[in-house]
């Protein structure tokens, strides 16, 4: 027998942790191929990111169906935290996504230069931080 | 028998005595119970008188808010009347926390901070009922006075603290601040993160003075109570936002990744030359 409120449970937490643990590792991989010199861990990177990013539109759509709705977004409440979530994350993807397309792209002419790469993917995991660290505020207080 | 002055040495005892029995007697709030939750789409607030949408206190009370569910749509609910300092912060199923007693008459509205705005709704009114009582301004601590020269510079008095006659039992009955939940008020019930340092209070009953209610004001209120305005419902209100500890911590995260950054692009940089 099913609950009444067995279709209001959350799933944007259950699927969350997926891109976001991508998207982390693509930055430590980053790191850790400058740091090392090894090339290996540069694709491997690339591979995680694309990956974390080809999830990050179903943690979008799972988190406004948990939000029952982009209401929130309409009348927007800059007190609360759910929008400051929700731009942080959508920023911290945003960046990721022109980090990977950079990279692809001077893949073929080469390399992305070191600040570019770095910078780029370093402010996209500091923005997926700060989007955790809200969402942990806004689910345990 | 007893003189003159053996009378007058008992005098001072008694009379303290009975103050203190005064204050113990005087010094106690009522609390009104609210429960909070969401039932089949209805997000509600319901005091004593179910269904009538609105919670009535009067000055002195206490709302004893007692959270029936986790929630809905993945965030708490949170109780919160912003003009009168009331934050309950997120609070899990079960869970019981006490407001501040209130000091300020009128109509206020009463919220939960995440589930407010459309299409939940959920709000209602509380009417406080009753006279308001002004708390007792905070003093001003006085300026250091700059030593312009060797002269001495001298001393401006600051205000001095009236002392109130509730003080002792508004020193009891004061809201206990939580640490990490509410703006202030306590907190009881089912463990939460927020519950490490929950005190349980046992509800008080009896009539309450105004000398207790100006003590317990100002000892508890963060500062001075605002007057009863319209709720800016669905926008930004002056109330806590204890969120914003997660802003300073992402801040403070900056230093690390960046050195992390920095220190990889430097060497990747040597290697490369």
């Amino acid at each position: 027998m099913i609950a009444d409120d067995f279709w209001t449970l959350p799933i944007h937490p259950a699927f969350v942790h997926f891109p976001v643990a991508m998207l982390s590792a693509a930055w430590g991989l980053i790191v850790l191929g400058y740091i090392s010199g090894a090339s290996r861990w540069r694709g491997l990177a690339t591979n995680v990111e694309w990956i974390g990013l080809a999830f990050v539109p179903v943690t979008g759509i799972t988190g406004l169906r948990d939000a029952e709705g982009p209401s929130f977004l309409v009348e927007i409440d800059w007190s609360q935290p759910l929008i400051w979530h929700v731009l942080a994350s959508s920023t911290a993807a945003l960046v990721f996504a022109v980090h990977a397309l950079a990279a692809h792209r001077a893949r073929r002419r080469g390399q992305l230069g070191p600040v570019l790469d770095l910078g780029l993917s370093s402010l996209g995991f500091w923005l997926l931080l700060a989007g955790g660290l809200i969402a942990g505020e806004l689910v345990y207080g | 028998m007893i003189g003159p002055r053996r009378r007058s040495g008992l005098l001072g005892p008694a009379l303290a005595g009975m103050a203190i029995l005064g204050v113990v007697a005087t010094a106690a709030a009522a609390s009104v119970t609210v429960h909070v939750g969401s039932f089949d789409g209805r997000f509600y607030f319901e005091d004593a008188t179910e269904g009538d949408g609105k919670v009535v206190a009067a000055v002195g009370d206490q709302l004893r808010f007692v959270f029936d569910d986790s929630g809905a749509a993945g965030k708490r609910h949170a109780a919160e009347v912003v003009e009168l300092g009331i934050y309950s912060g997120p609070q899990p199923a079960g869970a019981t926390w006490v407001s501040p007693v209130i000091t300020t008459a009128g109509t206020f509205q009463l919220v939960c901070r995440f589930h407010k705005a459309a299409p939940n709704n959920h709000f209602t009114t509380l009417i406080v009922t009753g006279t308001s009582v002004t708390p007792r301004p905070t003093p001003k601590p006085t300026p250091k006075p700059t030593p312009a020269s060797t002269a001495r510079p001298t001393p401006t008095p600051g205000p001095t603290p009236v002392p109130s006659a509730g003080s002792g039992g508004g020193a009891t009955q004061g809201p206990v601040a939580t640490p990490g939940g509410g703006s202030n008020g306590e907190h009881t019930g089912a463990p939460s993160p927020n519950a490490s340092a929950a005190v349980q209070t046992p509800a008080p009953t009896g009539p309450v003075r105004t000398g207790d209610l100006e003590s317990a004001a100002a000892s508890a209120s963060p500062g001075p109570l605002e007057p009863a305005g319209e709720l800016p419902i669905g926008g930004s209100g002056p109330g806590p936002t204890t969120w914003l500890r997660s802003a300073w911590v992402a801040i403070l995260a900056l230093v690390p990744i960046g050195t992390i950054a920095v220190t990889a692009g430097v060497r990747g940089s040597r290697r490369d030359a």
